[in-house]
C-alpha cells in the first residue's frame, strides 16, 4: 500500500501528463482529485462524452443572494486526466474537497484559480536567478518544456511556495477534510494516487497519516439554502477571463495546442494561429513578417536556455517582429488582469488568437440543468409562457413590475423569442408601459443551457450576464450608464450596487463635461424616482451624486467651450449641476464651492466661454448665489449689455435662459436690455446672433414666449394683446432667415449704387 | 563561433574619469565589464564581447558579481532587445522623454561592443556625411579619392570593425538622411561610390548593428517611411510603473549628482517624495485614486525628476539653510513642468489648487503654502 501525491497547477499539460503517466504505472485501487465531492454520486455524468471545456457549475441560494462557482475542466487539466486514467485502469475515482457552499469557498468563483504562487519577494528573487519577471513565463520556464525529473522539480518548487505563504482558514479547513479522504482510501488496502493544487500537496503527504478515520462527511449546506451542482457547457474564452485572485493559465488555445501537439509544436501553430487571425482582420502581414517573428522566438528560446519555444517566447518574439510603433500600454501578457485600455490593437487580435475561441457541448443525455425549469416556472407564474404563434403583451410597470423584469431578465441572457417593442428608455423616462413579442423558439432551449453556466436562476443568470458586461465596461462611464439601466430595468439590487460603485469611480476620471453631465442627469433621475434600484442603492448613489458633483464643478472650471453651435451639451451639463443642487434633498453637496466656481466662470471674459459664462450666471442666478433678485437682474442687465455683440450675444443667452428660464420671465429690467441689446444690432449682426437666438429662447415653451412678446410690446407702448400674432410665423424660420439675408444684400447693392434713400 | 575579440582599446582620456564630467559606460563601469569577461563562458552571437546573459547580467544587475543595476525595467524587454541586435534588424526605442532609452543603448552598446560612443545625435540638421563618413578635403585634393583622405563617420566605423551604432533621436532627422540607412540595414553594405574597384564597397562585419531611438513626444515615429519602420524592431520603453522604485532610484540618482556638485546630502525623504508623486501624477495625467487631471507638455520624466532633485539639493545647500524644503521644490519645479508658458503654469497651479490643496500631511500643506512662489 502506498499513497502517491502529485501536487498540481490547474489546466497545466505538463502536470496533466504527470497525472496521468502515475495513474497508469501505479495502476491504484483509488484515484483522489481535488473537486467538489457532492458530485461523487455523479460521476458518470463526467463520463457521457463531452466536448471540453465544460465545468461543474455550483450553486447556493440563501438568504436572498446567490452565488456561483464553477469547477471548469480541459483536455489539459490533471483533474480531468486524472479521471480519464482511473477509467483506463479502473481504479475508483473520487473527488475529495469541500462542496462549493463550504463558507471556504465563500467568494472564490473558479475553483481552479491559482490561489497560490511564489510571494512576490521570493518571485523577484527567482526572476533575479532565471531572467524572468512574471509568474506565467515562469511556470513555462520552469515546467512546460520538457525537462528531467518533472515530479521532483515540482515538488521542490511547491514546498519552497508552502513554505513561503502563510496558509490561511479557508485551505486549513479544505486540507483537514482532504486529508481525511486520504487517509481513509490508504486505510482500505491498495495503492492511492493523490490529485491536488500544488500548494495542498506538501501538507496532504504528511497529514493523512494523522487524520481522523472515516470518509469524511460531506458538510451540509446553510439552513434553508438551495444548493446545487451540474455540468454545463463552457468556452475558452471565459476559461481566459477570470482575473486577478481568481485568474488561472492564461491563453488556453495555447496549451490546448501543447496538449494536442505536444510542447514542440505548440508555438508554431499558434504564431499561425495569431496570423490568420490578423489576416482575417485584413492586417498586411507577409511570410517575411512570420519568419522574422518566428526567428526571434527561436532565438529568444535560446538566450532564455529553453528546450522549446515557450508561450512568453513566441508572444515576445511577435511583439517584437511585428509591432511597427510606440505602444501606449504595456505588453498585455507582461501583466495580470484585463487588457489595459489603449493596448495595441494588434496586440488585442494576438492575445485574443492565444486565448482561443472553442466552445464546449455536453453529451446527449447529460441531466439538464435547473435555470431550464426555472425559466419555465417563471414564465408560467406570471403568465407569459411564449406559444409557436407570435404574441403581443402589453406590461403597466406599476402592476406588472415583476413580470417585466423576467422578460427584461430573459432579454439579458438573449434568449430568443422575447423582443421588446416599446417601452421607457431608461429608468428617468416616464413612460409607465411596455410592450413585448413572445414566441416559442427551438434555439431558446439551447441559449438557456449555455446561459445555465452563468447561473441556476434566471435572476443569478442575468445577474452574471450583466456582470460580465461590467468587467469589459472598462470603467468607461457611458457603457456603464448604460448598465445601470439595465441593473433597475432586470430589477438587480446588488448588480446596480456594483455598477454605482465603479460608476462613482469613472466619475472622478470622467475628461469631458457633457459626458458627465449626461450621467448626472440621468443619476438624479434615478434619485428623484428611488425605488426602481431600490432602498439598498440610495445610499452609494448619494455618494456618486456627490462625487459626479464635485467631477462637475471640476470641469465647469475647465470649460473650453469646444462644443459645436448646435449642441449644447455643456450647458445642459451646467443644468444637471444647478439640478443636483436645487432636487438632492439629503445629499451633501459643496453648495458654497459650486457658487464660487460658477461666480469665477461668469465674470471670464474669454470669448470662447460665452456660453458657459452664461449659463454660470444663470446657475448663480437659479442657485440663489445672489443676495437678492434685484441684485441678480442688475447683474444680467450688466452681462448683457457687456455680451452685446453678434457673435456673443445669442450664445450668451443660450446660456443663460436654460439655466434660469423662470428667473428671467419675471425679470422685466433684463427683457428691457435684451431688446435695447437686439435693437442695437445692425441688420448684418442680427444675422450672425440669429441662430443662437432661436437656440437660446427655444427654451421657452410657446406660453412663457407670449409672455415674453407681451412685455417686448408694453416696452415700446405698443398693445400687448397683439402678442400672440408675433410668435406665429407665416412662412418657416429659415426661410425668413434666408429672406432677411437676401434683403440685406439687396439694401447693400442699392447702397453701392446711391440708390438708398 | 567567434571567439571573443578583445573589445577596442577606448580612446585613453587624458584626465582621470573621475575628473570627467560623464564618462561613458564602458569607462564608468569598467571593472563590471572586466569581471563579466572573465569567466563568460557559453556560446555568444559573432561579434560579440559577452554572451547574452553576461549582457543581461550588466544591465539589469547581478548581485552574486558585484554587478550594479543600472536599468530598471523588465527582464523580457532586454532579452527581446539582445535578440533583435544579433538578427539582421535594428533595434529601434521609442518611449517617453527620460525614460532611459539612450541609457539602456548605451548599455546595450557598451556590453555588446565593448564601445558606446559611436554615436549620432540626430536633429534637423543631420546630414548624411555625419552618419556615413566624409573627406579631408586638402588629403582629396593632393590624392584624389583614396581611404586615406576619407574620413568615417560612426556608421562606417560601426560597419569596417563590426561594433554597435547609437543612432539617438533618429526620427528628428530629415527623411531622406533616415532612408540613407535602408541599404545598410537590409543589405549590411555601405557603398563608398567615389573609392576605386573592391574599395567601393564596404561590407559590415559581424557584430554590426544600429541601436536607434526615438521620443514619442516630439514627431514620434509616425513619419518614419514603412521601409525603414520595417527593418526595425521595436520596444517601447514604459516610465516605471512602480511609485516606490521611482523613488528610490530618484534617491539614488540625485545622491550620485548631489556628492558630485560638492553637496554632501540628499533632501529629505518627505520632499523627494512630494517631488515624484507630483511627477508620477502630473505624467500619467491622473491622481493615485484616478481623478483625471491636465497634463502639461512636459514629458514629467524620471530623468526630470532626478534633475529637479539635484537642483532641490543644490540651491538649499548653497543658498538656502541646508536641508531642501518644500518651497525649494516649488521654486525648481516650475523650471521642469512649465515648457510651454503660460497654459502649462495654469495647469500646474490647478494641480496645486485642486489636488495639492486637498493632500494630508504637514509636508503637503507646507508644498500648498509655498505656491505662491510659482511664477506669475
Amino acid at each position: 500500500m502506498s499513497v502517491h501525491v502529485v501536487g498540481v497547477r490547474h489546466h497545466s499539460p505538463a502536470c496533466a501528463r504527470l497525472v496521468a503517466r502515475t495513474v497508469e504505472a501505479v495502476r491504484p485501487r483509488f484515484v483522489l482529485i481535488e473537486g467538489p465531492a457532492d458530485m461523487n454520486g455523479r460521476l458518470d455524468e463526467l463520463a457521457l462524452g463531452h466536448r471540453l471545456p465544460v465545468a461543474i457549475f455550483s450553486f447556493c441560494a440563501h438568504g436572498g443572494a446567490t452565488r456561483a462557482s464553477w469547477s471548469p475542466f480541459c483536455d489539459s487539466s490533471p483533474e480531468w486526466v486524472a479521471l480519464e486514467a482511473a477509467r483506463r485502469v479502473g481504479a475508483e475515482a473520487r473527488f475529495m474537497d469541500l462542496p462549493a457552499w463550504h463558507e471556504a469557498f465563500h467568494d472564490v468563483r473558479n475553483r481552479y484559480a491559482d490561489h497560490h504562487g511564489p510571494r512576490p519577494g521570493a518571485r523577484e528573487a527567482l526572476a533575479a536567478r532565471l531572467g524572468v519577471d512574471d509568474p506565467d513565463a515562469l511556470w513555462d520556464h520552469l515546467f512546460e518544456q520538457p525537462c528531467d525529473d518533472l515530479a521532483g522539480r515540482l515538488r521542490a518548487y511547491f514546498e519552497q511556495v508552502r513554505r513561503d505563504e502563510p496558509v490561511g482558514e479557508r485551505d486549513r479547513a479544505r486540507e483537514a477534510f482532504m486529508a481525511r479522504c486520504v487517509g481513509w482510501a490508504a486505510a482500505q488496502g491498495g495503492d492511492v494516487v493523490v490529485v491536488c493544487g500544488g500548494f495542498h500537496a506538501p501538507f496532504l503527504e504528511r497529514a493523512w497519516r494523522e487524520a481522523p478515520p472515516g470518509w469524511p462527511e460531506t458538510p451540509a449546506p446553510p439552513d434553508g439554502a438551495r444548493v446545487g451542482s451540474y455540468l454545463v457547457p463552457y468556452t475558452f474564452h471565459r476559461l481566459d477571463s477570470f482575473v486577478g485572485y481568481e485568474a488561472g493559465m492564461p491563453s488556453p488555445a495555447f496549451y490546448q495546442a501543447v496538449w494536442d501537439l505536444g510542447p514542440e509544436r505548440a508555438a508554431e501553430a499558434l504564431l499561425g494561429e495569431a496570423a490568420a487571425r490578423l489576416r482575417r482582420r485584413k492586417q498586411p502581414l507577409s511570410a517575411a513578417d512570420l519568419i522574422a517573428a518566428w526567428a526571434h522566438a527561436q532565438g529568444l528560446r535560446d538566450l532564455r536556455g529553453h528546450a522549446v519555444v515557450t508561450r512568453a517566447d513566441v508572444l515576445d518574439g511577435i511583439a517584437a517582429a511585428w509591432v511597427k510603433d510606440a505602444l501606449e500600454a504595456p505588453l498585455p501578457w507582461s501583466r495580470r488582469g484585463p487588457l489595459a485600455p489603449r493596448t495595441d490593437p494588434l496586440l488585442v487580435e494576438v492575445v485574443a488568437a492565444f486565448s482561443g475561441e472553442r466552445a464546449g457541448a455536453l453529451a446527449p443525455g447529460t441531466p439538464r440543468p435547473p435555470l431550464l425549469a426555472d425559466v419555465e416556472a417563471e414564465l408560467a407564474a406570471h403568465d407569459l409562457t411564449p406559444a409557436r404563434a407570435p404574441r403581443r403583451v402589453t406590461l403597466s410597470l406599476v402592476e406588472r413590475l415583476p413580470a417585466s423584469r423576467v422578460l427584461h431578465r430573459l432579454r439579458v441572457l438573449r434568449v430568443p423569442g422575447f423582443v421588446r417593442e416599446a417601452g421607457p428608455r431608461g429608468p428617468e423616462d416616464g413612460a409607465l408601459e411596455e410592450t413585448w413579442t413572445l414566441v416559442h423558439r427551438l434555439e431558446a432551449e439551447a441559449a438557456l443551457i449555455e446561459a445555465a453556466g452563468h447561473g441556476a436562476t434566471l435572476a443569478a443568470a442575468a445577474t452574471a450576464r450583466l456582470e460580465e458586461a461590467l468587467l469589459a465596461a472598462g470603467g468607461r462611464l457611458s457603457p456603464l450608464a448604460a448598465l445601470l439601466g439595465e441593473a433597475a430595468f432586470t430589477g438587480i439590487e446588488a448588480l446596480g450596487a456594483r455598477v454605482l460603485e465603479q460608476v462613482g469611480r469613472a466619475v472622478g476620471g470622467e475628461p469631458s463635461l457633457v459626458a458627465l453631465g449626461d450621467a448626472l442627469a440621468a443619476l438624479l433621475g434615478l434619485w428623484r424616482h428611488g425605488a426602481l434600484l431600490g432602498a439598498a442603492g440610495a445610499a452609494p448613489l448619494a455618494r456618486v451624486l456627490e462625487a459626479a458633483f464635485e467631477r462637475g464643478l471640476w470641469l465647469v472650471e475647465r470649460v473650453q467651450g469646444t462644443t459645436t453651435a448646435a449642441d449644447d451639451g455643456e450647458v445642459r451639463a451646467v443644468a444637471a449641476l444647478r439640478d443636483a443642487l436645487r432636487q438632492g434633498r439629503g445629499l451633501s453637496l459643496d453648495r458654497a464651492r459650486a457658487l464660487a466656481v460658477h461666480g469665477c466662470c461668469a465674470h471670464d471674459p474669454g470669448a470662447r466661454r460665452r456660453r458657459a459664462s452664461g449659463a454660470a450666471l444663470g446657475f448663480l442666478w437659479a442657485a440663489g448665489g445672489f443676495d437678492d433678485p434685484a441684485a441678480a437682474e442688475a447683474e444680467a442687465v450688466r452681462a448683457v449689455r457687456a455680451a452685446a455683440l453678434p457673435a456673443r450675444l445669442g450664445d450668451f443667452l443660450l446660456g443663460l435662459f436654460c439655466l434660469a428660464r423662470e428667473e428671467v420671465l419675471e425679470a422685466r429690467g433684463l427683457l428691457a436690455a435684451v431688446d435695447e441689446a437686439l435693437v442695437g444690432l445692425d441688420r448684418r449682426g442680427f444675422l450672425v446672433a440669429l441662430p443662437a437666438l432661436r437656440l437660446a429662447f427655444g427654451y421657452f415653451p410657446p406660453a412663457e414666449k407670449e409672455r415674453l412678446a407681451r412685455g417686448v410690446l408694453a416696452l415700446s407702448g405698443a398693445d400687448p394683446g397683439g402678442a400672440r400674432s408675433l410668435l406665429r410665423l407665416e412662412v418657416d424660420a429659415d426661410v425668413a432667415a434666408r429672406g432677411l439675408a437676401l434683403e440685406e444684400q439687396v439694401t447693400a447693392r442699392a447702397r453701392r449704387f446711391g440708390l438708398d434713400g | 563561433m567567434a571567439r571573443a575579440r578583445k573589445p577596442e582599446p577606448v580612446a585613453e582620456p587624458a584626465t582621470p574619469p573621475a575628473a570627467l564630467q560623464r564618462p561613458p559606460a564602458e569607462v564608468t563601469y569598467a571593472d563590471e565589464l572586466a569581471r563579466l569577461r572573465a569567466g563568460d563562458e557559453g556560446p555568444r552571437p559573432p561579434g560579440w564581447a559577452l554572451t547574452p546573459r553576461a549582457v543581461r547580467a550588466f544591465v539589469l544587475g547581478d548581485e552574486a558579481r558585484g554587478v550594479r543595476k543600472k536599468f530598471v525595467g523588465d527582464a523580457a524587454l532586454v532579452d527581446r532587445a539582445m535578440v533583435t541586435l544579433a538578427t539582421n534588424r535594428g533595434l529601434m526605442l521609442v518611449g517617453e522623454p527620460g525614460t532611459a532609452k539612450s541609457l539602456l543603448s548605451e548599455l546595450l552598446a557598451a556590453a555588446i561592443s565593448g564601445r558606446s560612443t559611436l554615436t549620432i545625435q540626430g536633429g534637423a540638421a543631420t546630414t548624411e556625411d555625419q552618419i556615413k563618413y566624409s573627406w579631408n578635403y586638402a588629403l582629396l585634393l593632393a590624392e584624389g579619392p583614396t581611404p586615406r583622405a576619407l574620413v568615417p563617420a560612426p556608421l562606417h566605423t560601426g560597419m569596417k570593425e563590426g561594433h554597435l551604432v547609437r543612432f539617438e533621436e533618429l526620427t528628428r532627422c530629415p527623411l531622406e538622411v533616415q532612408d540613407s540607412l535602408l541599404s545598410v540595414l537590409s543589405d549590411r553594405v555601405l557603398a563608398l561610390p567615389e573609392l576605386p574597384g573592391s574599395e567601393g564597397l564596404l561590407f559590415a562585419r559581424d557584430g554590426f548593428n544600429v541601436i536607434a531611438t526615438a521620443n514619442t513626444r516630439d514627431r514620434g515615429v509616425n513619419e518614419m517611411s514603412a521601409a525603414l519602420k520595417r527593418r526595425f524592431n521595436f520596444e517601447t520603453v514604459f516610465p516605471i510603473p512602480d511609485a516606490a522604485t521611482e523613488l528610490a532610484l530618484v534617491r539614488e540618482e540625485a545622491g550620485r549628482l548631489l556628492a558630485r556638485s560638492g553637496v554632501p546630502r540628499v533632501p529629505p525623504e518627505d520632499v523627494l517624495e512630494l517631488l515624484v508623486t507630483t511627477f508620477r501624477e502630473l505624467r500619467a495625467g491622473q491622481t493615485a485614486e484616478g481623478q483625471a487631471l491636465e497634463r502639461p507638455s512636459s514629458a514629467m520624466s524620471t530623468a526630470e525628476a532626478v534633475s529637479v532633485a539635484h537642483a532641490v539639493g543644490v540651491q538649499a545647500h548653497f543658498l538656502g539653510r541646508g536641508d531642501a524644503t518644500p518651497a525649494d521644490l516649488v521654486d525648481c519645479l516650475a523650471g521642469a513642468a512649465v515648457k510651454e508658458g503660460a497654459e502649462d503654469l495654469r495647469r500646474l497651479r490647478a494641480y496645486f489648487e485642486q489636488r495639492v490643496a486637498r493632500m494630508g500631511g504637514a509636508h503637503w500643506r507646507a508644498f500648498h503654502e509655498a505656491r505662491h512662489r510659482l511664477p506669475r
